[in-house]
């Protein structure tokens, strides 16, 4: 989006500028929950494909299973949505 | 309607007062003009980004610092106002909760665009991908603009049916202008033309294809002004000017609205160049104002300029020199742009953009009433548990066991083997979880003064925030023992607007008596609502802090069977080694200064000189230095033989059997922020009739039969209240009614209904 006023530099694209610097522990914590959360939708829907895409992630990203980020994903995953409309 | 909105871009400089703040600010304004009184608007903020200012705060109804929010009476929508600018984890408190329609804006996918530019470190690719990720669980899109809204479908294959175009309004100024009729001063053919450039510092703005155009112009003879409105660094100034002939290229810093819409007003022709947008402000800023402009060939501005002889190549300079050329040479061309462009504008104005929003959120089914609940509420409790050796862990686990009966409650606990309790639904470690999933009507964060046990809890409660169970009167021993005392320090110094030192620090840990604050102020933040155990605590709180808590009775969490204890006495007597009739006081809990025990010394010696046989048992732990120090004091008043220790820790068989056993109890404090004791309680649950100093016999709401003393008492003070009570009978039918009243009044069934209805569940 264009900018609306002439005040001060422009804002780089990337999340969370007003925070403290992001840490890239947190941000892989906010993908974490992001995931979970498309995964219950996936269950629920009972679409097909793209199952463990968190567990992935948290792999990939030199976590072991049963570390904490791994915890939360698991108390994640047994969250019990409302159906999407 | 109830809105839960999302503010924190406004509450965030970077974007406040930018394009993702304007828009904010104009949505809520336009929401309320068209819903009217029927609207409630609840802001919801992170108190760590920054204070928000009161022309904003003022858009909302209230402000809710945490994203939990309880379950809606009335059909509620949570509206995303800027989805990929901040950390999205609380999202996930809101987005899923039941009755809770989620609405998103979308201002673009730009960095998608061009990764190698915005997602090259590795932190904001996991936050951008995040952000995305949650796109797809809105059911409400309100896109700036048709391409963004055909990204929309296409990259997150969202159906066009829940996509509504609202665009970007004209800020009044600019819509004032609309309304003007242009009136410009006749040209002077022999003045120079001048170009509006409305950018900015990021590189998509392509300034630099505007220099170069100018270049190439000045090299064909022509030398147009070209004016430059944005905070641009001074090197970028420096570089550009070298460039361009003096006098070629002006900057503007810092312009308000009005002198802006003069810049267009008085200006030949606008251009914009990016290379890429969601929406572009000053293109319908140009065309209300009655500038002509030229835009780089982009779908953003391909929505906003039809005609193709007015726009450009983003990357052809050769191009936009061309075409400004010809149109800085044609006057009838440009004037028949600008009338052709002005009309689009009016698609921009507020009552237009307005109504294109409140016709996504008035939807039937977003105004639909939440269905009644069909299950009971669920409950997240963080908290220490048994095994773990803490009172706040076994009253944790009654609590647990009380609320089930109401609630399905799942326990967030780091006791890997937490005690089989009837009616927890599960166990989970601490995470943020708790504070995240959905599926709870509400969690609570159970915090005390003991780093090992709540430091983590005190961690997310403070990140996320929600209902909170604080069962200290002060946390300073916590964080001292977690953050460190320069961080308490500093805590301090802020909240006393003075230096404190490290020494203090120090010297209260050492005497809590000394203490002028209670170190609550991280955990208020976020708490909704703070709920303590003791009038005192509540009251200080208020003293302090100027902040409402909520008041539980702290319950009797020790089951004391007093009838079938109280008829065995004399066999307890036996078991303790206490062969005669000599009057048996007791005072409960490890031994330390603060309890007091040299006026419990002083106040039997007093008691024996009036001729009673009293005996004084401290039941519970002592270090030898104070066993010492207490039975030296004891020698010098003739009381050596009347002094009894239980060694270094009394176990629960011991502690019952004292309770069972005693005629009277001492329990004193020498901190006085209403601090609670367990001892106390015991005491008073026991039916033992205890002296207590006021602070602590208050925070309990204690019975009769506890007399309260001075918080300073003397030894002869506390002699006079046990004397009194001698004359209280621990088998009669008043004091068992008392007792038995106390008792009910402070269970856990009963403050397990009192909890649900503070977290707003039932």
């Amino acid at each position: 989006m264009e900018r609306a006023v002439s005040e001060g530099p422009e804002v780089p694209k990337s999340p969370g500028c007003g925070e403290p610097q992001p840490q890239e522990r947190d941000r892989l914590e906010e993908l974490v929950v992001a995931l979970a959360r498309t995964e219950l939708r996936r269950r629920q829907a009972a679409t097909p494909g793209g199952e463990h895409s968190a567990d992935a992630v948290v792999m990939v990203a030199g976590h072991e299973p049963g570390d904490e980020i791994s915890g939360l994903l698991r108390s994640l995953l047994d969250t019990d949505i409302p159906p999407t409309s | 309607m109830l809105i839960f909105a999302d503010i924190r871009c406004l509450q965030d400089h970077n974007y406040a007062r930018r394009g993702v703040g304007s828009h904010a600010q104009f949505l809520l304004q336009a929401v309320r003009q068209h819903a009217g009184s029927e609207l409630r608007i609840i802001g919801l903020i992170d108190p760590e980004i920054g204070p928000l200012e009161a022309e904003h705060a003022a858009l909302c109804d209230a402000l809710r610092p945490t994203f939990r929010v309880p379950a809606a009476d009335r059909p509620a929508v949570f509206l995303q106002l800027s989805p990929m600018t901040h950390d999205t984890r609380p999202v996930a408190a809101i987005v899923g909760r039941s009755g809770v329609t989620p609405v998103s804006v979308i201002y673009d996918f730009i960095p998608l665009e061009f990764p190698h530019r915005y997602l090259t470190e590795r932190a904001g690719l996991y936050a951008y991908a995040a952000a995305l990720q949650w796109l797809s669980s809105y059911q409400r899109f309100l896109p700036i603009s048709s391409c963004v809204a055909e990204e929309t479908n296409r990259r997150l294959g969202i159906p066009a049916d829940r996509i509504y175009v609202s665009g970007v309004a004209l800020r009044p100024v600019f819509e004032a202008q609309l309304r003007r009729s242009i009136q410009r001063a006749p040209e002077d053919a022999d003045a120079r033309a001048r170009v509006l450039f409305v950018g900015g510092g990021d590189p998509r703005k392509n300034l630099d294809a505007v220099v170069d155009a100018m270049c190439m112009l000045a090299a064909r003879g022509k030398q147009p002004i070209l004016e430059v409105v944005g905070n641009y660094p001074r090197d970028v100034h420096r570089v550009l000017l070298g460039r361009v002939p003096n006098g070629s290229l002006l900057f503007h810093d810092r312009l308000s609205d009005e002198q802006l819409a003069q810049r267009y007003s008085m200006a030949s022709l606008a251009v914009v160049a990016s290379r890429a947008e969601g929406f572009s402000i000053p293109v319908i800023e140009a065309m209300a104002c009655g500038c002509p402009v030229v835009v780089s060939d982009i779908p953003a501005h391909r929505e906003l300029v039809t005609d193709p002889h007015a726009r450009f190549a983003a990357d052809d300079a050769d191009g936009l020199a061309g075409l400004l050329e010809n149109m800085l040479a044609n006057p009838t061309t440009r004037h028949a742009l600008r009338d052709a462009q002005r009309p689009v504008a009016e698609r921009f104005t507020a009552g237009a953009v307005g109504s294109r929003v409140w016709q996504a959120l008035r939807e039937p089914s977003l105004r639909a009433s939440p269905a009644p609940r069909q299950t009971q509420p669920r409950i997240a409790f963080v908290t220490p548990f048994p095994p773990d050796r803490s009172g706040v862990a076994d009253y944790s686990r009654q609590t647990v066991i009380a609320l089930s009966k109401l609630a399905d409650v799942d326990v967030y606990t780091d006791q890997v083997n937490p005690e089989v309790t009837p009616g927890v639904r599960g166990f989970y470690p601490v995470s943020a979880a708790a504070w995240l999933r959905p599926d709870y009507d509400g969690v609570v964060a159970v915090v005390g003064n003991n780093a090992d046990f709540h430091q983590k809890i005190y961690h997310w409660h403070c990140r996320y925030g929600g209902a909170c169970i604080v069962h200290d009167n002060r946390l300073l021993d916590m964080l001292c023992h977690w953050k460190g005392d320069e961080h308490v320090r500093q805590l301090a110094s802020k909240r006393l607007s003075r230096d404190v030192t490290k020494a203090e620090v120090r010297a209260w840990i050492h005497d809590p008596s000394t203490l002028p604050l209670m170190f609550f102020d991280e955990l208020l933040a976020k708490a909704q609502p703070l709920i303590v155990h003791s009038r005192g605590i509540q009251a200080n709180l208020e003293r302090l802090s100027a902040h409402r808590s909520e008041y539980l009775p702290f319950c009797v969490y020790r089951d004391l069977t007093l009838g079938e204890d109280h008829h065995s006495a004399a066999q307890n007597r036996d078991r303790l080694g206490i062969v005669d009739d000599r009057t048996v006081i007791v005072t409960f809990g490890y031994v330390s200064d603060e309890k007091r025990p040299d006026t419990c010394v002083a106040a039997v010696g007093e008691l024996r000189r009036m001729g009673v046989d009293a005996h004084l048992y401290f039941v519970g732990g002592a270090a030898p230095h104070v066993q010492q120090r207490l039975a030296e004091q004891a020698a010098g008043i003739d009381a050596a033989d009347a002094i009894h220790f239980t060694g270094d820790w009394a176990d629960e068989t011991v502690y019952r059997g004292f309770l069972a056993a005693a005629d009277l109890g001492i329990q004193l404090r020498s901190h006085f922020l209403g601090g609670l004791s367990g001892a106390l309680l015991d005491c008073i649950a026991a039916g033992i009739p205890t002296v207590a100093n006021r602070d602590l016999a208050t925070a309990l709401a204690a019975p009769d039969y506890v007399a309260a003393v001075s918080d300073y008492p003397t030894g002869s003070e506390v002699a006079a209240a046990l004397k009194q009570l001698l004359n209280v009978r621990r088998d009669s039918t008043a004091h068992s009614v008392a007792r038995d009243r106390y008792v009910g009044e402070h269970s856990f069934d009963r403050y397990a209904v009192e909890l649900l209805k503070l977290l707003n569940v039932q």
